[in-house]
């Protein structure tokens, strides 16, 4: 795969605090990427640092073949929603979002037709002759929202993009970002929202205390972290007990859940040895969620501080 | 350089269409019309007389109180208790002169229903006092008339020699030119300057700063804001000069030539007296500009101080505003800078009288103080060199003064909820 972006070893520190710690990262073109983190483990520095807002005080990054030191560039192919977002009040979206085009470097005509195209395609297009005061959050949510991808930039970084969002405006949003994939765009993906992640995410990378902790593909590292637990359907009678071979978790309406304790590479042992005992209708195994594995890491890392 | 354009046309919409502009423009011109004119208008209207009754018991005024446009006199006999009845209906009020000695004088009274005001009182008071006066010399045997042709009223007219050609004397007409451009400088510097800090805090408020600062350079965010707002002043500006100029014409043209004829309005007079040398100034000044000042350098320089005074202080009050979280945090920020233009201010009061001095050439050489200083020296014939170090120092300055305040601003804009203390300004610098 293609990496878009690449960042190299990223320090930043501010006053005695170190924001973020020898960071390194490469994304992959056209993916959705999660970057994943407790408040103030760093993720916003890290943002910052890629939107150009603040410069690292070692190591660099190129985004598409241009390095971090060439501003205009840069700005021009990143479009960014962060999560302290805002409108002018008493401007009207038109002229709000024209202005965020212009800086970004669009020619006037350029802006309105882009302005027209994804306005239609969001369905703001109603709103534009309308001042910002006079949305409700939700709608200048959606607002910010085109205003950060009409100008079409490669790279997309959403902050927190769904809070207070309605059921109806989120689904939109998710179908726009999964367009936006399908069109060719990377979009980080900045949450805290562990479902919204595995539902869209490729890859991720959590960091904590400015350090990456975790990173790689979803699937992958769900692998790293299952416990070897399954969860058995079966009809019948059931008195199965814990074993040297496996540990019975629960076993509540002919659910069981049990832990594989062998580690053998494969669960056919496994499954072998219960099929004896029970009449199975269904066998899968239980992998933990992103949101345990994320808890249970960060969790860890607090640990090794105290010891 | 088209971002920054983009910021400018943003800011100057933004303020030009707000309410608050469309009132503060018309209104003022308004306000200083009405000013201006009050007192002529008040002059000239008829109506409002008042009828004063004399009652006069030591007949040495009948007849002689000619009162004025306003006043209209009517003198009557007989008892006073008897004519208080009929006050309101045939006059509004009763003058009443008991007989008295002309050494000492006695107690008049004026009885009325209503007040009456306090330049008619004055005036019937002057009317008798020349009375008086008039009786005075006649006893002692002084001819009022020979004194009268020895009365003398000097006016001296004062006139400058620069390179060899002797210009008519501008004195008078440089302090109101000098009085009125460092005011002006200084609306400019102060009014312009918190718009300017008052747009950062919106942006900074309305959480808007982090989507800019992530598409332009805040040091371009920054100069975009100050043009803008720029020229929002120079917008304003031109619609008050051409009030004023047309202000100034309608003075010369229709109501000074009225003021000569003091029969008319013999109140006003005895004030404008005084300021006859100013109004005389002031024709002189209009028939003919660059005989009374040297316009060049008068138009060149004043234009030059209200470019980079309002740019200088300006870079200090975007870079307040990035430092504040909300308007009330700001005041205390913007403090210091007001302390700067306010000592200007009183320091330009004494340099008007004494455009010359040490005070004056070191006023005017301090680049914060300068625009208000100078501009206001400028008329007064001030050395060349004088103003090309000051100009010089105030170039300097604003590039270095945009330097810092840009690093400032582009670390304040991102804090939030955070006071600033001068420490964290200074680490912002060497940052």
């Amino acid at each position: 795969m293609e990496k878009v972006l690449k960042i190299t070893n990223v320090h930043k520190a501010y006053e005695k605090v170190i924001a973020l710690q020898d960071i390194s990262l490469e994304i992959e073109a056209g993916s959705i990427f999660g970057l994943l983190g407790p408040n103030g483990a760093g993720k916003t520095s890290l943002i910052r640092i890629l939107t150009g807002i603040t410069m690292p005080d070692q190591g660099s990054f190129v985004l598409n073949g241009k390095s971090n030191n060439n501003f205009a560039e840069i700005s021009r192919i990143i479009g960014y929603l962060p999560e302290e977002r805002g409108l002018y009040p008493t401007m009207k979206i038109f002229d709000q979002l024209m202005f965020f085009g212009r800086i970004k470097g669009l020619s006037k005509k350029e802006a309105r037709e882009k302005i027209n195209f994804y306005s239609k395609k969001l369905e703001i297009d109603g709103w534009l002759q309308k001042k910002a005061r006079e949305l409700s959050k939700g709608m200048q949510q959606l607002v910010q929202f085109v205003g950060s991808i009409f100008y079409e930039p490669s790279l997309i970084i959403l902050d927190e993009p769904f809070t207070g969002l309605d059921p109806i405006n989120s689904l939109k949003l998710q179908n726009e970002i999964l367009e936006l994939q399908q069109r060719g765009k990377t979009i980080i993906f900045s949450t805290h929202r562990m479902d919204q992640v595995e539902e869209f995410c490729q890859n991720i990378a959590l960091i904590n205390k400015g350090e990456i902790i975790l990173e790689g593909r979803i699937d992958e590292i769900k692998n790293r972290f299952k416990k070897n637990i399954y969860q058995i359907q079966y009809t019948g009678d059931c008195n199965l007990s814990s074993t040297g071979d496996y540990e019975v978790i629960s076993n509540k309406d002919c659910v069981l859940t049990i832990r594989d304790l062998t580690r053998n590479t494969s669960a056919n042992v496994l499954l072998k040895s219960i099929l004896e005992r029970i009449e199975v209708v269904s066998f899968i195994e239980v992998l933990p969620s992103l949101s345990e594995i994320f808890i249970a890491q960060v969790q860890k890392e607090g640990d090794h501080e105290q010891d | 350089m088209n971002k920054i354009s983009a910021v400018i046309k943003r800011e100057y919409i933004a303020v030009v269409k707000t309410k608050t502009f469309i009132i503060t423009t018309l209104l003022i011109p308004i306000g200083m019309l009405l000013m201006f004119s009050l007192p002529f208008i008040m002059a000239m209207t008829k109506s409002g007389v008042t009828t004063v009754a004399v009652l006069d018991e030591s007949n040495l005024f009948t007849d002689k109180i000619e009162g004025n446009s306003n006043l209209l006199m009517k003198f009557i006999e007989g008892d006073l208790e008897l004519h208080k009845g009929s006050l309101g209906d045939s006059f509004d009020a009763i003058l009443h002169i008991p007989d008295f000695d002309l050494q000492y004088l006695g107690e008049f009274r004026l009885i009325a229903k209503k007040q009456i005001g306090v330049t008619s009182i004055a005036a019937l008071e002057s009317e008798m006092n020349r009375i008086i006066e008039n009786e005075r010399f006649l006893r002692e045997g002084i001819d009022k008339a020979v004194i009268d042709k020895l009365k003398a009223r000097v006016h001296i007219e004062s006139a400058v020699i620069s390179k060899g050609v002797e210009k008519k004397g501008s004195a008078k007409i440089s302090l109101l030119m000098g009085y009125l451009m460092a005011m002006m400088m200084y609306f400019v510097i102060f009014g312009y300057g918190n718009m300017i800090c008052g747009s950062v805090v919106d942006e900074k408020k309305n959480r808007i700063v982090e989507i800019l600062v992530s598409s332009i350079r805040p040091f371009e965010l920054m100069i975009g804001k100050i043009l803008g707002i720029g020229a929002v002043a120079i917008t304003q500006l031109l619609i008050w000069i051409i009030c004023g100029l047309i202000l100034i014409f309608a003075l010369v043209f229709f109501a000074f030539p009225a003021l000569n004829s003091p029969a008319d309005m013999p109140d006003l007079t005895t004030h404008m007296q005084a300021n006859q040398g100013l109004a005389q100034s002031l024709i002189d000044f209009v028939e003919n500009p660059s005989a009374v000042l040297n316009l060049p350098l008068l138009v060149g320089s004043v234009f030059f101080y209200f470019i980079f005074g309002y740019l200088l202080y300006s870079t200090l009050f975007a870079c307040t505003g990035s430092l504040a979280d909300d308007n009330n945090q700001t005041q205390s920020y913007t403090f210091l800078i007001s302390l700067m233009i306010m000592s200007s201010l009183f320091m330009m009061i004494h340099v008007i009288d004494n455009p010359h001095s040490k005070l004056a050439i070191w006023g005017s050489m301090i680049p914060f103080s300068s625009p208000i200083i100078m501009t206001a020296r400028i008329p007064f014939n001030i050395p060349l060199w004088q103003v090309a170090l000051s100009g010089s120092i105030l170039i300097v300055s604003f590039f270095c003064c945009t330097w810092l305040s840009g690093k400032i601003y582009r670390m304040g804009l991102l804090l939030y909820g955070k006071k600033v203390t001068p420490k964290d300004i200074w680490k912002f610098i060497k940052a």
